[in-house]
């Protein structure tokens, strides 16, 4: 994909998803959050659990995967909580070529 | 939950309250989608259309004036499930994404504005066709039949494997959609000089509800894949209410000099105006659950599960409305429902992986 000019956080928040999975390889939930809440100027309880949300769509829909698991000892998003390891599918890359244009 | 749960049991629970959420969510959209043909259809009974006989004004084109009463409230509709929407939005805080998105028209949104072409301006003027002209039950019943066209766009177009156990499900939906049209009771019915001239835009109306809900979701699908749902169901209202306040309603004024706007000065009046508000409400929180019940028990399961609001439809038209639907309508309801369920609900058992078995 070619990089874009564009500033990222003018795209929606799961287009940027999209293209830090297809530059950085696979990530952790927690290191999206991360990047997401600082770039988007993000922070707090309710929006963690929305990009979590949003992480969980993209991969019901096919767009990524889930590679690892693991338990939260409560650092990220809560004791007990299950964090993924996403990677882009192919069918992420086309459709965030299609839509995203990545 | 203690500090040495097991990756297993914590997906194990995770699993479980996402399944548990994904039904509720689904069942408050089969609800809400089964509600909104109430106040669709006793908005026909409301001032200035209850005051009517055909023809609706005499003198006047019946066919031109139907038509015109559907685009009017086809369009009050579309602006009440905007403004519900827009709070929806405003509350969960997500103002930031809707510009984000809107900002990226060209790749973005205009999928949704073309879904939306196929929903608004086809199946729900349609379905309030429908639901002017022979009923509540009927429009209902009749949209059932989507998921067939859905099905055959995704074969044509996105060159979608069809499993034997799909086709089946195709099989008894149109079997259930040709019991619920009833063909043979269609003739007789348009044959009767009795009859109102607008009749056959009833069923007509019917066709439109099924084949625009079909067509909208395959097209609006992809910009769905990477868009916040609430999101994505707000634009593409915006893009309806924009389709019917600037393009549908001054050019049927002006080409066909339907009377859109006495009109829609005349149905702004209070009695009018709750059964809109209602038929808002119901349409906008039906589509936010539906969106939010897909991630969580996948596509399938959420719309087998919504197509429950087909015999939702039919049981609050009999119990608010009164009367009950031809045997033909309710038989052809449940075999258009079991065969969505078989379509839908055993696709992507797996829902913990990808649900998406296309």
């Amino acid at each position: 994909m070619a990089a874009r000019t564009k500033n990222p956080t003018e795209m929606p928040i799961k287009c940027r998803v999209l293209q830090l999975l297809d530059e950085k390889g696979a990530m952790w939930d927690y290191e999206l959050w991360e990047t997401i809440s600082k770039e988007y100027g993000i922070s707090g309880d309710y929006w963690k659990s929305q990009v979590k949300l949003l992480l969980i769509e993209l991969a019901s829909g096919g767009l990524t995967s889930s590679v690892e698991q693991k338990v939260d000892d409560g650092t990220y998003f809560g004791e007990g909580a299950v964090l993924y390891k996403y990677q882009i599918e192919d069918f992420g890359r086309e459709r965030a070529q299609q839509v995203c244009m990545l | 939950m203690g500090a040495v749960t097991s990756l297993a049991e914590a997906i194990k629970a995770e699993q479980k309250v996402k399944v548990k959420w994904g039904f509720i969510w689904a069942l408050w959209c089969a609800i809400l989608w089964g509600l909104w043909y109430i106040p669709g259809t006793v908005v026909w009974y409301a001032p200035p259309y209850g005051e009517w006989a055909p023809p609706l004004f005499p003198g006047t084109d019946p066919l031109g004036e139907f038509l015109a009463a559907a685009v009017v409230i086809t369009t009050f509709n579309a602006v009440w499930v905007l403004i519900f929407l827009l709070v929806w939005v405003g509350v969960l805080g997500k103002f930031g994404e809707l510009i984000r998105t809107l900002r990226n028209f060209t790749n973005i949104s205009k999928w949704f504005w073309l879904g939306a072409i196929c929903g608004g301006p086809i199946a729900i003027f349609g379905s309030f066709m429908a639901m002017g002209i022979i009923g509540g039950a009927f429009a209902a019943a009749a949209a059932l039949v989507y998921p067939v066209v859905g099905a055959t766009i995704a074969k044509l177009w996105y060159k979608e494997r069809i499993s034997p156990r799909t086709y089946l499900g195709i099989v008894l939906i149109i079997l259930g959609g040709i019991l619920i049209f009833n063909p043979l009771d269609m003739i007789a019915q348009l044959q009767n000089p009795a009859a109102p001239e607008v009749l056959f835009l009833g069923y007509l109306g019917g066709a439109m509800a099924f084949l625009g809900w079909g067509i909208e979701g395959a097209v609006a699908a992809r910009a769905l894949d990477v868009s916040d749902p609430d999101i994505g169901i707000t634009v593409r209202f915006m893009g309806e209410v924009f389709y019917w306040i600037i393009i549908i309603c001054p050019l049927t004024a002006a080409l066909f000099g339907w009377n859109i706007y006495p009109l829609l000065s005349a149905t702004a009046n209070a009695d009018a105006q709750v059964w809109l508000v209602a038929a808002g409400i119901t349409f906008a929180f039906c589509y936010v659950s539906w969106y939010k019940s897909f991630p969580l028990i996948g596509v399938g399961r959420g719309q087998a599960i919504a197509a429950l609001y087909g015999p939702l439809a039919v049981i609050f038209v009999i119990l608010f409305l009164g009367g009950v639907p031809a045997w033909w309508l309710i038989l052809g309801v449940i075999v258009a429902v079991i065969g969505t369920f078989i379509m839908y609900y055993w696709e992507g058992a797996v829902v913990e992986e990808t649900t998406r078995e296309m």
